[in-house]
């Protein structure tokens, strides 16, 4: 074999090994911050620190948590009457958040692996409601 | 005809400085790296390394050169390891839309305030 060719292989597959290191499971979790108290619900230990330095919240408490395949193709009701709609690759993911039927919002990312996105400020009775995307 | 003794003969020779007789094993050799003149020869390190182009000398530097490249034209910056928003569309009354990266704790924080869902709130 050409050893140019074997070069262009070697590096080939150190490229595609990178690749391969994408995600394959999207997380979807709805978390409840509020000021009522003070504490980090378990299951969030993750995006704790996210969520302490960036959201002016004391208490986030874990009210749902789904998963599912990468591409997203399906839609997961978590609580509250919240749903999310997911689809696509983490490169050109789309995601629509529903409340009740009714469409609340919907965005377009490029999710990177185990950087969450968090998509809050929806109203709750307490506080606010927090939809946290994690792909890994 | 006239025939010397030995002696006669060994000293005729030497004067004539004719090659001593080579031995069939010094023969053999001389023959053999004479026609290994000819042929290009590997050495044992070449041989043993070929089959993995990477390890050989005449390639690290080049391979290696071709990865550094490739690592600085590929790596990302850091606001590229978090997640980046494309579009955002919100659909229910709303004040404000902030998005926020944090680089510290890797991740990316979309807040839509006086967002009203449905349920009558908002804040």
């Amino acid at each position: 074999m050409n050893v140019n060719l074997k070069i262009i292989l070697f590096l080939g597959m150190m490229l595609s090994a990178g690749a391969a290191f994408a995600g394959s499971t999207l997380s979807i979790r709805l978390v409840e911050a509020s000021n009522a108290g003070q504490g980090m619900g378990t299951g969030l230990g993750d995006v704790a620190h996210l969520l302490q330095n960036n959201l002016p919240y004391k208490t986030f408490q874990l009210l749902a948590s789904r998963s599912m395949s990468l591409p997203a193709s399906s839609a997961a009701s978590l609580s509250a009457g919240i749903v999310a709609r997911c689809s696509g690759g983490q490169d050109n993911m789309h995601v629509i958040l529903e409340r009740g039927g009714k469409k609340i919002m919907q965005t377009t990312v490029e999710l990177r692996d185990g950087t969450p996105l968090i998509i809050g400020g929806i109203s709750s009775g307490q506080g606010k409601l927090i939809v946290v995307l994690l792909a890994k | 005809m006239n025939k010397g003794t030995w002696l006669e003969i060994e000293a005729g020779l030497i004067r004539r400085k004719t090659p001593a007789m080579r031995s069939a094993v010094e023969s053999f050799q001389q023959d053999f790296k004479a026609r290994a003149t000819f042929i290009r020869q590997e050495t044992v390190a070449e041989t043993a390394l070929s089959w993995f182009p990477v390890l050989n000398w005449r390639y690290v530097v080049p391979a290696a050169a071709a990865l550094l490249i490739a690592g600085l034209v590929m790596w990302p910056s850091p606001t590229a390891l978090v997640t980046q928003i494309k579009s955002l569309q919100v659909f229910s009354p709303h004040s404000s839309v902030i998005i926020m990266v944090d680089e510290k704790e890797p991740g990316t924080v979309v807040w839509v305030t006086d967002l009203e869902s449905g349920d009558g709130n908002a804040g």
